[in-house]
């Protein structure tokens, strides 16, 4: 029973990033219909932009990590105006390309900037752990699980009191309909990406100070894709529930099963929840019940 | 396809389907082969080699071609399905001491065979959703195939024999370059041919509009089945013939950024037009040849930057790359080819 514990409670802590992650995802998603494959280096952009503001310019963090996201935010209002608005009306393969050629468009800027080497970035979060339950936690993934929890109402009170959220989801219903009732488009679709750009670098940033960043990490955000799609692609609740469930599951099923297999389990387990999601139930278990199907 | 050139009339439906009809296509088709034939003799061992690059990658990119461009189902798993051909023929040969030729059909049908299982979600789900499945794809297979040691040799790989034929052995670029230029040659004929019978048509039924294609008769499990069995077992044999040239099957080969490598060359070229396949392979391999040799020297020139810029190099003009080509000209190089060819052929009406 320890033992179980020892592997799902630091499982739901971490998974709570996902949960970060993957609302990102869900922002651009739910206004636009863009699933933003470049979405795991602008998580390592959120990373590095720290590691840049505060270790190599010197800044102090109060300071230096508010203005790192401010300018991830600029950078995906640029990335909206620059990429994805001439794409308006396109087949949809043409924009998931689209994002896949921003990704590995901002890794190569990345190597170009920090090298392919690990770089421990500074944390802010203290060191040490708390007993609970006899295990021992620590401090940094309590300081995860409430940052996601935060962030998450948060938003969901953004996008059901604010009138900038409401009209995300008026143009998410029916674009042309919200138009004609005056919400701007463009500057709504702009607003979301600068959002999930600020949001989805917070999350990055929060995984890398525990293992460090190099650029081969942003692939670890698309692992935060099964979440957005068995949560469902449009819920915040959704991502909020099963970020923590998928890490969960990450986390257990690698620790019993990893002596067996060789190891390194925890890597695919989230794509294996995700393929089973689109077999079985693929508007996830929140969604909204507008799939695609054939 | 669309203009003919004047004086050509169809006079039987025979004429009327030959995919060669004039006088000078023949010149032309002939006068390729000899050139291809003796080009070894004519170039150096480095373009000889990226010629065989590129002879691979179209096999692979085909395959890729008829799964998305002209069936539409999106896959960014491409390099996972060669690596299973690879790995394929490397346990065929190591293990059972199968030849190597032999291997070749196994590596496709195992790897056809995979890319129908990770197919199956496409009957539930399209577009983006199918695009998840194969991202899927890709981490799964690559995870099963550096963690089944005892088959596959995890992080080591397998080394493989150079290949033969009777008393002659296919090692090094230029003897290697008539079996890859074959294969590219058999795969472009097979892929051209495909695209313009019933199969063909019906995988563009199933890209333009399923429902509708449903309706007219088209089966379309069946097309879809068979457009993920064709597709990755191109890619399977195009994992054959990498494994046979480098004379090794390793994993760092084979990943998530090769994968949109291929889909790239897919878009670039012109999706759903066998041309285009070529000349989009051509285009991305002499771009990312070119950023490999001015990586080192933008490195020299320009030390600030230091010797990252040679890594980070093709990442970001493939990225450029795939952005302008997206926002200018979404239809690829086929089509720009297109317009030239009918700018000649209407000369001096073209304008």
């Amino acid at each position: 029973m320890e033992q179980f514990l020892s592997y799902l409670l630091p499982g739901l802590m971490r998974g709570s990033v996902y949960t970060v992650i993957a609302l990102g995802f869900i922002v651009i998603y739910r206004t636009t219909s863009v699933l933003n494959f470049a979405q795991g280096e602008l998580f390592l952009l959120g990373a590095y932009g720290v590691y840049f503001a505060i270790a190599q310019a010197g800044l102090p963090a109060y300071f230096g990590i508010p203005l790192a996201f401010i300018i991830l935010g600029l950078l995906g209002g640029l990335i909206e105006r620059f990429t994805l608005r001439p794409l308006i009306g396109q087949p949809v393969l043409g924009i998931i390309l689209m994002t896949l050629g921003l990704s590995v468009f901002l890794r190569g800027v990345v190597v170009l900037i920090w090298s392919d080497i690990t770089i421990p970035v500074p944390t802010i979060f203290a060191s040490g752990g708390v007993k609970f339950l006899g295990i021992i936690l620590p401090t940094q993934y309590i300081w995860f699980a409430a940052i996601s929890i935060c962030i998450s109402v948060i938003l969901y009170l953004f996008f059901t009191r604010f009138s900038t959220g409401l009209q995300m989801t008026a143009v998410a219903d029916n674009t042309q309909l919200a138009q004609s009732c005056g919400v701007s488009v463009n500057r709504v679709t702009a607003a979301a990406w600068i959002i999930a750009c600020i949001i989805t670098g917070a999350g990055g940033y929060m995984l890398c100070t525990i293992t460090g960043v190099y650029p081969l990490m942003g692939e670890l955000g698309l692992r935060s894709l099964s979440v957005v799609l068995a949560g469902g692609m449009e819920s915040i609740a959704g991502a909020m529930i099963m970020g923590p469930v998928v890490g969960a599951i990450e986390f257990v099923l690698s620790g019993y099963l990893d002596p067996y297999v060789g190891g390194g389990l925890r890597d695919v387990v989230a794509f294996a929840v995700l393929i089973v999601f689109l077999v079985f139930r693929p508007q996830g278990l929140f969604g909204w019940k507008i799939i695609e199907r054939v | 396809m669309s203009i003919q050139p004047c004086g050509v009339f169809n006079t039987s439906y025979g004429q009327c389907m030959a995919a060669i009809r004039t006088k000078n296509q023949w010149i032309t088709f002939i006068a390729f082969f000899v050139f291809m034939g003796i080009s070894p003799l004519i170039f150096s061992g480095y373009t000889i080699s990226l010629i065989n690059r590129i002879a691979i990658y179209v096999v692979v990119v085909h395959g890729l071609n008829l799964l998305t461009g002209y069936t539409g189902q999106i896959s960014v798993a491409q390099s996972a399905f060669m690596a299973v051909g690879a790995f394929t023929t490397g346990i065929l040969s190591t293990k059972l001491g199968m030849n190597l030729w032999l291997c070749m059909p196994f590596a496709g049908i195992v790897a056809g065979l995979i890319g129908i299982l990770f197919g199956i979600p496409s009957f539930r789900v399209k577009g983006l959703y199918l695009a998840l499945v194969s991202i899927g794809a890709q981490f799964i297979i690559m995870y099963v195939l550096l963690h089944w040691k005892s088959l596959t040799g995890g992080v080591h790989g397998i080394f493989i024999e150079p290949l033969k034929l009777g008393s002659i052995e296919f090692i090094g670029d230029s003897s290697f370059y008539y079996v890859a230029m074959g294969m590219a040659c058999l795969v472009t004929y097979f892929t051209k041919n495909i695209v313009r019978t019933r199969v063909g048509r019906a995988f563009i039924a199933v890209r333009d509009n399923d429902i509708v294609a449903e309706f007219m008769g088209v089966n379309l499990y069946l097309y879809k089945v068979f457009s993920f069995f064709v597709g990755c077992f191109f890619a399977g044999i195009g994992g054959w013939l990498w494994a046979c040239y480098i004379g090794s099957a390793s994993i760092d080969q084979y990943s998530l950024i090769d994968s949109v490598w291929f889909l790239a060359m897919v878009v670039i070229g012109g999706m759903g037009s066998v041309v285009g396949t070529i000349f989009g392979v051509c285009f991305v391999e002499i771009l990312r040849e070119s950023t490999n040799i001015m990586g080192p020297i933008i490195g020299d020139a320009i030390p600030a930057l230091g010797m990252t810029v040679a890594t980070a190099l093709p990442l970001l003009s493939l990225g450029v790359v795939i952005v302008i080509f997206l926002i200018f000209e979404p239809r690829g190089l086929a089509h720009r080819w297109e317009i030239v060819k009918n700018l000649y052929r209407l000369w001096p009406y073209s304008r």
